[in-house]
């Protein structure tokens, strides 16, 4: 089973079911694939999706679990308007997305605006997505799971090093510092790629290894391609 | 500012002893049973601390005052994966589903917390106006009833699994019976609705997905009106009058023996 956002959903991909990543390396492994990822997801939703998943289906047919968390950002909201095909009606939602046509986002952008410049910053995304991380490690490890955890751009890479890095201006940032580095530190290393010096997140590969990129900024065809094997090998 | 009595982490402590787990908000805190501050005579005099007693185990409580189920649910899982030894037992009182949690190092009223613990009736207490006004619109707007139920079940059903994994008994309740309310008014809510669009029956099937995944443990206030309070108010124990809203030292001495009663008449510790 596969998760995250548009990179692992295959956004801007002419045939998302047969050219995502996931379907390559589900290929290479010679293993059906599910994939859970939705265009825009939070790393909420690919918590709970994935937790659901593994609390509703035969653990024992679930070889291998790939989760690609997205942007510390993103948080959801319950909007039963809100057009959606598979999951629950939450809205996915992101500072860029306050500009969003969206009717829920329109009617209430000032309270997003507000949210986001006043109260919601991306400390308090790091600490519930590592927190969240940490809890998916320990229980793919029960399950016999084989998992890997990356992330979908490497500002998420530098977002974590720089407060692992940073010296602290306060006790909170110290204890921000201290969480952070024991959730990476406890963190195997198929759970943390692209954290490492010796892989890298899915954006990352794309650019150094000069694949297309889309015109919205979402891997080509063959970064998918390529990406798939790449995991195939780390796995 | 909190006093800093010993938290140390439960890494270090427990090595040789047995000792039992709890985890929630100022109802499990202590908060009500002394005047503020805190004091060791309140942490003594609290449920855990006497439920603790009572079986001759040591007592770990990181409960917060104020505290949301996203942050019961994270320290939890933290505090029980990093232990070594593991407790002999957990029991685990949830908190309102609206709370959330930011990180907010500019709030110093709670420094003893890594992340301010925001709920509706605080938000006043808040410093700044700015914040105030950008809370009032986030529970005004971007928060919603079904959203913080479905997530506190998630935490409920994450939590129960962890407990089973590792063989360590537990009970599950909450501190009022404001979930079992908001459970009951969303079910009755969007029933009608249910078979007729299918995005408010993919919510409600996965609430139930989630609430059946929880029966069969002792596990109380899903779809029982069972809470701390509810006890009170049964028990026509008045609430403190040191803090407003709170259980005295009579109403956690009656949890306790609540406690104690349906751990033995079930055999909860093993």
């Amino acid at each position: 089973m596969v998760n995250g956002c548009s990179y692992t959903y295959g956004d801007e991909l002419p045939s998302p079911e047969t050219q995502r990543w996931g379907y390559h390396l589900a290929k290479s492994l010679d293993v059906p694939l599910t994939c859970l990822a939705e265009g825009g997801s939070s790393n909420y939703k690919i918590y709970r999706d994935t937790m659901e998943f593994l609390q509703t289906f035969n653990t024992e047919d679930i070889t291998y679990l790939i989760v690609m968390w997205s942007a510390f950002e993103r948080v959801e909201v319950f909007d039963k308007e809100y057009n959606c095909d598979n999951s629950l009606p939450m809205i996915q939602m992101s500072p860029v997305r306050t500009k969003s046509k969206n009717k829920h986002i329109r009617k209430h952008k000032d309270s997003w605006e507000s949210f986001y410049t006043e109260l919601y910053n991306t400390h308090t995304g790091v600490i519930h997505t590592l927190s969240n991380m940490s809890n998916l490690a320990w229980l793919c490890h029960r399950l016999n799971i084989k998992l890997i955890q990356t992330w979908f751009h490497p500002h998420c890479i530098r977002t974590i090093d720089g407060i692992i890095n940073r010296r602290p201006r306060s006790e909170s940032e110290k204890k921000m510092k201290d969480y952070t580095r024991k959730i990476i530190n406890f963190l195997p290393d198929k759970s943390k790629i692209g954290f490492l010096d010796s892989n890298l997140t899915f954006d990352d590969f794309t650019i150094t290894n000069n694949y297309k990129i889309c015109p919205d900024g979402h891997p080509g065809i063959e970064a998918h391609e390529a990406f798939g094997k790449y995991l195939g090998g780390i796995l | 500012m909190i006093p800093s009595f010993t938290k140390a982490s439960l890494t270090t402590m427990f090595q040789e002893d047995d000792y039992y787990y709890f985890n929630g908000c100022s109802f499990t805190y202590g908060i009500g049973i002394r005047p503020w501050p805190p004091s060791e005579e309140m942490f003594n005099l609290r449920w855990s601390s006497l439920v603790s007693n009572h079986y001759g185990v040591k007592s770990y409580n990181n409960s917060a005052p104020g505290s949301c189920n996203e942050r019961i649910f994270r320290t939890t899982y933290d505090d029980i994966l990093s232990c070594d030894k593991k407790p002999k037992m957990a029991v685990i009182m949830w908190s309102d589903p609206p709370r959330t949690e930011l990180f907010r190092p500019q709030e110093n009223e709670l420094a003893s917390l890594d992340l301010a613990q925001i709920n509706p009736q605080s938000i006043n207490g808040v410093k700044s106006r700015e914040h105030v006004e950008a809370l009032q619109m986030y529970y005004a707007f971007i928060h919603s009833e079904e959203r913080a139920l479905i997530r506190t079940l998630s935490y409920m059903v994450s939590l129960k699994f962890l407990f089973d994994s590792l063989q360590i008994p537990f009970i599950m309740l909450h501190y009022k019976s404001n979930f079992y309310r908001s459970y009951r008014r969303i079910i009755d809510k969007w029933s009608k609705q249910a078979d007729e669009d299918a995005k408010v029956g993919s919510y409600l099937n996965s609430v139930k997905r989630k609430v059946n995944l929880l029966q069969g443990g002792h596990i109380f206030g899903l779809e029982d009106g069972f809470s701390f309070d509810s006890l009170l108010a049964e028990s026509n124990i008045p609430l403190s009058v040191y803090s407003g809203g709170h259980p005295d030292e009579r109403g956690h001495r009656a949890m306790s023996e609540w406690l104690i009663n349906y751990i033995d008449s079930n055999n909860v510790s093993g």
